[in-house]
Formats: structure tokens, sequence, C-alpha cells
């Protein structure tokens, strides 16, 4: 049995990336959608904003529910 | 608020009818939107809509909304009461005829409600249709009315079920299964609009109340500066450039005006607009009086104080808006709603009244405020050279594009099929993967456009910056749509998905965040129809003999795993010799995986999983799903009830309101009590009683020091693998 860990897009090959990714019939695709305007412009703001002290608020409070970290 | 009754006595009279119920089970979207999560969440609105009708002239203060354990609704208002008096026509009690007649409901009659909500006004009657079953209950004039339906129609009469003190309509409903979709309620979704009615109507106060098993909570909200609390709401989290929160309101015409707004250091603009308290996404005629009123006010203003010396830096409608937070809510007597998801208010004469109330505020509060007034001008003058910067950037642009290869970017290699339905575009991290996936693509349809490196994080780039970002250009020519300076048009769209294609690691996940702060900011209509998609590659392979299967997550990663480890695999209790294999092997397993998780999540809150097991209740079995602390000392409690008996002996003991906060919490006042919820406990319970009943004490869930021997072990048959 073997396990290989995908880091990145470039460890597969062509028929590899197509297959798992790409190819209409086999892939997987998450539709991107905003059902609260008001929850995603200040989610954008905290996140991606000029002003860190929101930002940082938000990962101190967010910090341990983190289950996949993958650094 | 608006006084509103000519002659008001709300009774029987006033109700007129329209027509019957039948066509609302048969053709429920014409009513509700659709049979989904929204329509379902659509009943609730519609029967607290009728208690904020009562709210908006003074007669109601509370509104309580609650989702019971089997996903029924009760609301509750302290309003007058639907009336119970026999209807003239109708020859049935009121409340009747509005629970049982399409389009009936006092608002039809304009001396009983000068406003009203409710989406396309259909009123309660089409919940009443649309549920398994439906009670009322109308306490007034000292008396408890009661009524019972099912799927719309009554099961008896309208009966008196004893006295009371108080006052104010009970709707208990459970929506039908044959009609939905879903019958699942989502708090998010409720509290949402809860919060936002609340906001929108100043003093009433909302609760929200999940009595649903595990996810048990409640809020309440109760603002009394209503708008000004929602645009501080929005601009938390932002940099404000002038203190004060203008607001603006006035009665004018039957039309009741009222705005709130805030500039931010931000470049987007945020306007909420609503009217009669339904979100108006599309906007309409009092959106347009309001930008006309700011761009008007502003540039007077800046006019009479010289503020803009140079002709071109005059700013226009944009320009005021850049970094603008604002709310805007209209009533209306007769609103019309226009659009595609009806949603747009189309009354002409709202715009003449928005824009006067709205100029009016917002000159006085120029006027008043000079030190706040210069810094917006300010903001709007930057914001407009900004502009004319990327004008000239973006023409540049296009003329060179205009001599290379038709204006699409070198990097990009399109598909050849030019039908946007079926057309696909890949945005790819880094030039390796780009290579690959100009490889393996179907190229009829597929077209790869590899970016190199973290895109410019446009929330903190004005445009002129972000139009000069190589790899923002290169988006912008591929989709073919323009960018906001000179017109944005999704009709010239180039593909029909967008897809973000990043590596499954950090790195990836920030250069997909970057790009959806883009789209978001620029392009949101491309978010808002769809068009954009997240590409999922795999995690992992697991090959295994000649089987191979690609993994996405963790979780999925952990059921493969143990899937293939039981192949094969015997566990052999040592107290009995009981067998367990394949399936029912597999269930032991997924129970003490499920339970490891949990113990995870208990720990990490700080207490030992061994500890928190030994506080399981000895009778009941149940485990702990509060832990109060009320100084040195702790508290165990095992449910909800248990919990609110506590509080409820509290407050009679201490004889005031008690405040309550979540352990680690930041709280301004010292709490009386700190709480720690364990939200794992019902499924901790679940999983252990399984087990239980398969033969496991939750004892051998723990090494055991005392006798070292094994509670199971593993024997293997001889066509399974070898297991490590």
């Amino acid at each position: 049995m073997q396990l290989t860990r995908y880091k990145g897009l470039g460890e597969m090959n062509p028929d590899q990336l197509s297959e798992t990714t790409m190819n209409v019939e086999t892939r997987k695709l998450i539709q991107v959608k905003v059902d609260d305007v008001m929850a995603s412009d200040r989610i954008f703001s905290i996140l991606m904003g000029p002003d860190v002290e929101p930002r940082r608020a938000f990962i101190e409070k967010h910090a341990l529910d983190v289950t996949d970290l993958d650094i | 608020m608006a006084d509103v009754r000519e002659n008001g006595e709300y009774s029987a009279d006033n109700i007129q009818v329209l027509e019957g119920l039948e066509a609302v089970r048969k053709r429920p979207a014409m009513y509700i939107g659709d049979i989904s999560d929204a329509g379902l969440h659509h009943l609730v609105y519609e029967v607290v809509d009728n208690a904020i009708d009562e709210a908006m002239i003074g007669e109601c203060e509370q509104i309580n909304v609650k989702i019971c354990p089997d996903n029924s609704i009760v609301v509750l208002d302290d309003g007058r009461g639907i009336p119970v008096d026999i209807h003239k026509t109708e020859g049935i009690p009121a409340v009747q005829v509005i629970m049982t007649i399409l389009h009936a409901g006092g608002k039809f009659d304009r001396s009983t409600y000068k406003v009203s909500g409710g989406l396309h006004g259909v009123g309660v009657s089409v919940v009443n249709a649309l549920s398994e079953w439906l009670e009322v209950e109308v306490f007034r004039d000292g008396k408890i009315h009661f009524q019972a339906y099912e799927r719309g129609k009554p099961m008896g009469d309208l009966t008196v079920r004893g006295k009371t003190e108080r006052r104010g309509t009970r709707v208990h409903f459970k929506p039908d299964a044959d009609i939905f979709e879903t019958t699942e309620f989502h708090y998010k979704t409720l509290v949402r609009r809860v919060r936002e009615l609340a906001y929108l109507n100043p003093g009433v106060s909302l609760t929200l109340k999940d009595e649903r098993p595990g996810r048990e909570q409640e809020e309440t909200f109760c603002y009394e500066d209503g708008l000004i609390e929602f645009v501080r709401h929005l601009n938390e989290n932002k940099g404000v450039i002038h203190p004060e929160i203008i607001h603006v309101k006035k009665e004018a015409a039957g039309h009741i005006v009222e705005a709130a707004l805030q500039y931010n250091d931000g470049f987007s603009e945020a306007i909420f607009t609503f009217c009669n308290n339904i979100n108006t996404h599309e906007g309409g005629t009092h959106l347009s009086g309001f930008k006309a009123a700011l761009t008007r006010s502003l540039n007077n203003y800046a006019k009479r104080q010289v503020l803009v010396k140079k002709e071109s830096d005059i700013p226009a409608g944009d320009d005021f808006r850049e970094g603008l937070t604002a709310v805007l809510s209209v009533k209306v007597p007769e609103p019309q709603f226009e659009g595609q998801t009806k949603t747009k208010l189309g009354n002409r004469d709202v715009q003449g009244v928005v824009e006067q109330a709205v100029g009016e505020g917002l000159a006085r509060f120029l006027e008043e405020n000079p030190k706040s007034s210069r810094l917006i001008i300010d903001k709007a003058v930057t914001a407009k050279r900004a502009r004319e910067a990327a004008r000239k950037a973006r023409e540049l642009v296009q003329r060179k594009g205009a001599l290379l290869s038709g204006g699409l970017p070198g990097k990009l290699a399109d598909c050849s099929s030019k039908d946007v339905n079926s057309t696909e575009l890949f945005i790819v991290e880094g030039d390796s993967a780009g290579g690959t996936a100009k490889q393996g693509r179907y190229r009829m349809t597929q077209a790869i456009l590899p970016i190199r490196g973290k895109i410019l994080n446009v929330e903190k780039a004005r445009i002129d910056k972000m139009l000069k970002h190589n790899e923002i250009q290169t988006i912008i020519q591929a989709l073919g749509t323009g960018i906001g300076v000179d017109g944005f048009d999704v009709t010239k769209l180039r593909y029909g998905k967008i897809i973000v294609m990043t590596d499954a690691d950090v790195d990836g996940s920030h250069i997909r965040t970057l790009l959806l702060t883009f789209f978001f900011r620029h392009m949101a209509e491309l978010v808002s129809n769809g068009s954009i998609y997240i590409a999922q590659p795999p995690l992992y392979r697991l090959s295994k003999r000649n089987k191979e299967q690609y993994i996405h997550s963790e979780k999925e990663k952990e059921a493969a795993l143990l899937a293939l480890g039981i192949d094969g695999t015997v566990l052999v209790r040592s107290s009995d010799g009981a067998r367990f294999e394949d399936e029912s092997l597999a269930e032991v397993l997924e129970l003490l995986s499920s339970l490891e998780d949990r113990a995870a999540i208990i720990q990490r809150m700080g207490i030992m999983f061994r500890e928190y097991v030994d506080l399981r209740h000895p009778e009941t079995r149940a485990f702990p799903f509060v832990r109060v602390m009320r100084g040195e000392e702790s508290l165990y409690f095992y449910s909800h009830e248990e919990f609110e008996d506590y509080r409820a002996r509290l407050v009679e003991e201490l004889e005031r309101e008690i405040v309550i906060a979540d352990l680690g919490d930041e709280v301004e006042e010292a709490p009386d009590i700190l709480v720690q919820e364990f939200r794992e406990s019902r499924a901790i319970s679940e999983a252990v009683e399984k087990l239980e009943s398969l033969g496991f004490s939750l004892d051998s869930y723990f090494p055991s020091e005392e006798n070292g021997e094994a509670v199971c072990r593993l024997e293997y048959n001889s066509s399974g693998d070898d297991f490590p």
C-alpha cells in the first residue's frame, strides 16, 4: 500500500491532473456564492484590509479551531 | 413611529377577502419563491412581518422566534392580537379569515396599517397552507383564543382556552415535508434577518432561540439607535475617516425616509437599501435618489467652501462612494417591486422624496462639521485622481494590446470554442502547473491562464495601483469584461466558468484568497451570478496493488485507511471471545475514531477527557452539557433546562438580572458566572451508548494500568494484507 501526498499541482502528471481536477466527468468543483453580502464585506475587510487589529483579534479567536493545518 | 389610525379600530370589518388557498399548495413557488431553503425560511419571515407591522405602528415591543426540536417554528409577539370577532361578509372569525383566505389581512385596508412588510404581501395564509399543521393563539380582551389547522384547513372552530393578562399573537407551525425539499431550519439564516429587522425597527426587541438538541442557543437584538448602530456594525473592522455617523430622518408625503452613513479608508462602496424592511438587493428609485443627493450635496459644499481648486479634480458620483458605508431605509404605503428577484423598488415618487430628505440632512451635517466634511471631500478628490490615472493606464494598455494578438494576453492558452455556455478558464498558480494543465486540458472548451506568484491584495490598493499590476491586467484581458473605470460589462465575459486552480497548501490558499478578493471587490457580478469556481485537486493518492484512489480531505483519508485496514482483520474481545469483522468492525472503529475526535476537542478546552468522562451523571448517564464557574465554585449541568433552572434561581437569589459570560470572552462588566459549553456532549453520549450496546465499557477506552491485559486482540485471516 502506498500513500502519496500531493503538495502541489506540479507533482501530478498531465493525465493525473486532468483526471482528478480538470475533467468534467471526474473532477470536483466548488462554486463560489455570496448569500450574505454584509457578512462577506466584513470578512474581506478583516482578513485582507489594511487594519491589523481586527485581523489579530480574528486569528486569536479562531486559531484553536483550525484542524487541517499544513505548513 | 407613524400615527396611522384615522378611524382605526383593528377589527373584522377591515379585512377584505380576495381569493382562496387551493392554488398555493399546487404552485408554492409562485407565492414564496421556491421550495428549497429560501422558501422554507420565507415562511418564518412572513409570520414575523405580521408582528413587525404591529411594531411599526408602535403596538408591539417584543417579538420572539423559536426553532423547536422538531423544526417547527413559534413566533410570539405582544401586539394587539389578530381580531377574533366575526367577519361581516365571511361569517367566520377574522383570525380564521386571515389564516385561510389568500391576500386577506388587515394590511389591505390602509386605515389599519399605513405601511406593511411581507415580500409579496401574500400573508400568513400561505404559511398555513404550506404547513403540516399550524396553531394560532390570540391573547386579546383577557382571553386566550385558539385554533388549529392542518395543511391550511381548520381542525375545529376558534375556541376560548382560558384567561390571560397578556396580549399578542402566537403562531406555531411546522412546514409540510410533502411540499418542501428540506424542512431543516438554519439558525444562521434566521438570525441574519432577525438582526436586520432589529436594526431597521429601533426599539423593538427581537429574540431568536434554537431549542434543537445539541444546537441550543439564544440571542436578543434591540437597537435604540437603529440605522446608526447598523452602520457602526458594518464599519466595525474598518478605519473610519470621520468619527460621526451621519443620520437623516424625515417624513414626507406619507413616506418615511431614514439613512445613516459614514466613510472608511477602504476603496469599495457598501450601500444597503431597504423598503418596508425588505432588503432591496437590486436597488431602485430610493437608491437613485440617495446617490443623486450625495453627489449634489457634496459637490455644492466643496464648491462653496472652495475645497477643490482644479476643474479636473471635481469628483464624480463614483468618487463620492469610495469607502462609503450606508444604510437607507424607506417606508412606503404601496411599494412596487420590480426586477428579477422582485427586490428593486419601482415607485417613481420615492426618488424625489429621498433625494430631498437626504440632500437636506447632508447639507446640515456638512455645515455643522467642517473638519469631517473636509476629510470626506479630500478622499473623493484622491479617488478622482486615482481613477483618472487608472483610465490613462488602461488606455495605454489597450493601445499596446491592440497591436498584439487581438488584445489577449500572451500567456493565455485559449480554448478553440467561442460558446460561452461551455467554455472554462482555469487560472492556475505557477508556470509549471500551467504547463501541466495545458497538456491535460480539453482544448476545445478549456483555456489556461498561468499566473506567477502572489497577486496584488486589492483590498489595500486603489484602482490606479491595481491596474498597473501585471497579473491583474492579464486576468482582466483574458476575461474580456473590462473593469470599473471604463465600465465592467458582464455580457462580454469570454468564458462560462472561471476556475481558480491553486496548490493544496497555504501558499495556494493565499493566492486563491487574493483572487477571490479581486473578484468580490471588482467583479462582484461574476460572483453573484455563480461564474466563479474553485478546483479541488486531491491531497493524496492511495494505491494498493492495482487499485488507486484519490483523496480530497483528511477525513476522507481516515475513512479510506480504515476501510483498507479492516479488510481481512478480526477484532476479538478477550472477555467473551466475541468477534468483530467487516461491517461490525467498521462500526466499532468509526465510533472509536469519532470519540477520539471529540475527546481531542474536550482536551483543547482545558479538561482531560478522563476527567470529563468521570463527570458522567450516575443515574441519567448523560455527559455534562455546560460548566458554570461562580467564584471558586465549579458546577456542571446536564441539560439546557437544568442550566435555565439554575439561572432562574440565581436571579431570584440576587434579585436582579445576572451577567453571564463565556469563558475566555473579553467582558466589560465583571460577570456573575462564567460558562463553558461542551457542544460535544450529545455526540459523546451517542458514541458511548452505541459502544456500550456493542458490549464495550467506557473504561476500556482508557489504557488500564492495574492489569496490563488487553481488552481485545487483533487477528488477521489469510486473505488479508499485512497491516502495520
